[in-house]
């Protein structure tokens, strides 16, 4: 039987090291990259008509495109339209990748806490950098809420930066965590497909279920992702407490 | 051409009905999709400040060599935090109900 975690393997493509720092290209990497360049010119392609009525490639980008002005509407309101691009990048980016992990002898680079810890770390960033920007300095009662007495500020800044902390790391594990299972299940079941000759069929049924599944759950786990990261740049631009 | 006043008439009719809607707040749909993503935030939204403090607190006790004072504290901290996590978003629920 073979390893089920050995999809998970990082390999070096294009080693490449400078002191300790290992900057090598690998599988992961190269996954990215592809995600990338299949967002690119599906979009490109899609959208090059740009025509009043419209095909259905750009229909179907159209619907894409609509599906994430919903969920800026609902999360961040009309003024989250400035942060659209970079909304559209996220959820295209991730779902993109969840589902590329799907195909045949391809990686699940949303499977590794190191990729999906690095960007939600940087979207933490970008948070704090919105947030200052909106609100200047009351950026800061996101740490001490306005009207609460001094006593109170070492209980509350550590518990508010905790808060604060644990929100790429909730993200990532969520993501990672959902992505690695399903795809442990179904690199398991897929071995028993062939250990158990005849009745082979059901592991074969139930891989194919799971596969649906997994298909569900790679759109389900982007729009959670999008969502939140959407949620948590609401509550760093908003003046509500 | 006769039809003509009439058929302007729905079409103004029409317009007003879309200005009407574009000037509406989004109003917030609760899918089966959304209620999915509400109960997993909720359950790594309480967890996930009690790992980041035990980790914070562990890193401290490394640093000072005091066994599992932080850990105690900081764990402490993640806690209230996750607590704190719930209850915001158990207000933010409510905010939704009644805005419904």
């Amino acid at each position: 039987m073979e390893n089920p975690l050995e999809q998970f393997a990082i390999k070096k493509i294009i080693p490449w090291q400078i002191g300790d720092l290992d900057l090598s290209f690998t599988n992961s990497s190269l996954c990215m990259v592809v995600t990338v360049l299949f967002i690119v010119l599906t979009m490109s392609l899609c959208l090059r008509s740009r025509a009043v009525v419209p095909t259905k490639a750009q229909a179907a980008a159209e619907s894409v495109y609509d599906f994430i002005h919903g969920i800026i509407g609902e999360t961040l309101g009309r003024d989250g339209l400035k942060y659209f691009s970079l909304i559209f990048a996220l959820f295209t980016f991730i779902a993109i990748g969840n589902m590329m992990g799907l195909l045949p002898y391809s990686f699940t680079f949303t499977s590794h806490i190191a990729a999906v810890g690095t960007l939600s770390v940087l979207f933490l960033i970008l948070d704090i950098y919105f947030g200052i920007k909106h609100r200047g300095l009351r950026y800061l009662h996101t740490f001490f809420p306005e009207g609460l007495p001094w006593i109170m500020a070492p209980l509350i800044i550590p518990v508010e930066t905790l808060s604060l902390l644990a929100k790429p790391f909730s993200l990532t594990i969520r993501l990672a965590v959902n992505m690695s299972v399903g795809h442990i299940m179904l690199e398991v079941l897929g071995t028993f497909i062939l250990a158990m000759g005849l009745f082979g069929f059901i592991p074969l049924v139930a891989d194919m279920c799971i596969i649906m599944f997994e298909l569900f759950i790679t759109l389900l786990q982007a729009y959670i992702y999008t969502t939140l990261s959407c949620v948590y740049l609401s509550m760093a631009i908003s003046d509500e407490e | 051409m006769a039809q003509l006043p009439h058929d302007i008439q729905q079409l103004d009719k029409r317009i007003q009905n879309l200005k009407q809607k574009q000037k509406r707040p989004h109003k917030k749909s609760t899918s089966s999709v959304q209620i999915w993503a509400k109960a997993l935030r909720l359950a790594t939204d309480f967890v996930a400040p009690v790992f980041v403090g035990i980790s914070i607190g562990y890193l401290l006790d490394k640093c000072f060599n005091t066994r599992i004072l932080f850990v105690f504290v900081w764990a402490a901290f993640g806690l209230a935090a996750g607590m704190l996590n719930i209850w915001r978003a158990a207000q933010n629920m409510e905010k939704d109900i009644n805005k419904e």
